[in-house]
């Protein structure tokens, strides 16, 4: 017979482990998430707006939000989306950033949170990624500068990542908004460090 | 649509109690949402340079776009 400090302990880890099912990115859908309970982590809480705000947007449109607590990440999942993107997905950085602002009042989570329709800046940076690791290997080929077309503060902030792990070039942006660009400059053997 | 404002702007706002929307057809088109909020809370939604201003006309521009409409925000001060 298992003594009942044992059975406790034990229904107690059966708990917590349910719990954190719940919590790692599992599909949240209708009813718990629309119902604004007073239990629900900051993260999710957050999540439940999102949800909120682009079925508004996209006339009741269904939606999904995924969840990823680690990252601060919610993925937004339907079928017409797009009006809630936006052209160069303007619309998607307007809401996510009044959610941040609401977020950071709220003490809701610590950090700064990430939202994504439908894998848009996903494949935006597999794009991205493309184009610049191309224009790279263009420049140092030539031995000269390449500009690349006018982006938005959000892509340059991208395309500079990118290639600062490439040795061989260094990154600069000229103009001004909104034509802004990045130009990728060809560096010489003893440059690269 | 007028809902969805209101529901941003009270989360962003300390007074929400005071959050007063009203809404007008300018044309067949064209909605003009006026928003009223407590004085202290001013501030809180035009923001640095109108940033959070501006992301809520692009909401509520997207929201109107859905229904084939045009929308614009004005905030009363």
């Amino acid at each position: 017979m298992p003594d009942s400090r044992n059975l406790d302990e034990a229904i107690n880890l059966y708990i917590k482990s349910l719990e954190e099912e719940q919590r790692n990115g599992k599909l949240i859908e209708g009813k718990k998430i629309g119902s604004e309970g007073e239990n629900l982590t900051g993260v999710e809480k957050i999540a439940s707006f999102v949800k909120k705000v682009v079925e508004f947007i996209c006339l009741g449109e269904e939606v999904k939000v995924k969840i990823d607590p680690d990252a601060n990440k919610i993925s937004v999942y339907g079928t017409d989306l797009g009006i809630a993107i936006g052209r160069a997905g303007k619309n998607l950085q307007a809401l996510e950033y009044i959610v941040n602002l609401i977020a950071r009042r709220k003490r809701w989570v610590s950090g700064e949170v990430v939202i994504d329709i439908k894998n848009y800046k996903e494949r935006k940076f597999e794009k991205l990624k493309k184009i610049a690791l191309r224009m790279a290997k263009k420049a140092i080929e030539e031995g000269k500068k390449i500009a690349l077309k006018p982006m938005s503060s959000y892509e340059r902030k991208i395309v500079h990542g990118i290639l600062s792990e490439i040795k061989n070039v260094k990154t600069r942006s000229k103009n001004k908004e909104p034509n802004r660009r990045i130009v990728i400059y060809p560096l010489k053997e003893k440059d690269a460090t | 649509m007028k809902e969805l404002l209101e529901y941003m702007v009270k989360e962003l706002v300390d007074k929400p109690e005071e959050v007063n929307i009203t809404e007008e057809n300018e044309d067949d088109k064209t909605v003009i949402f006026k928003l009223k909020v407590a004085e202290s809370d001013l501030g809180k939604v035009i923001g640095k340079k109108g940033r959070t201003a501006n992301a809520l006309r692009v909401v509520m521009r997207a929201a109107s776009a859905k229904r084939g409409k045009s929308s614009i925000v004005k905030i009363l001060d």
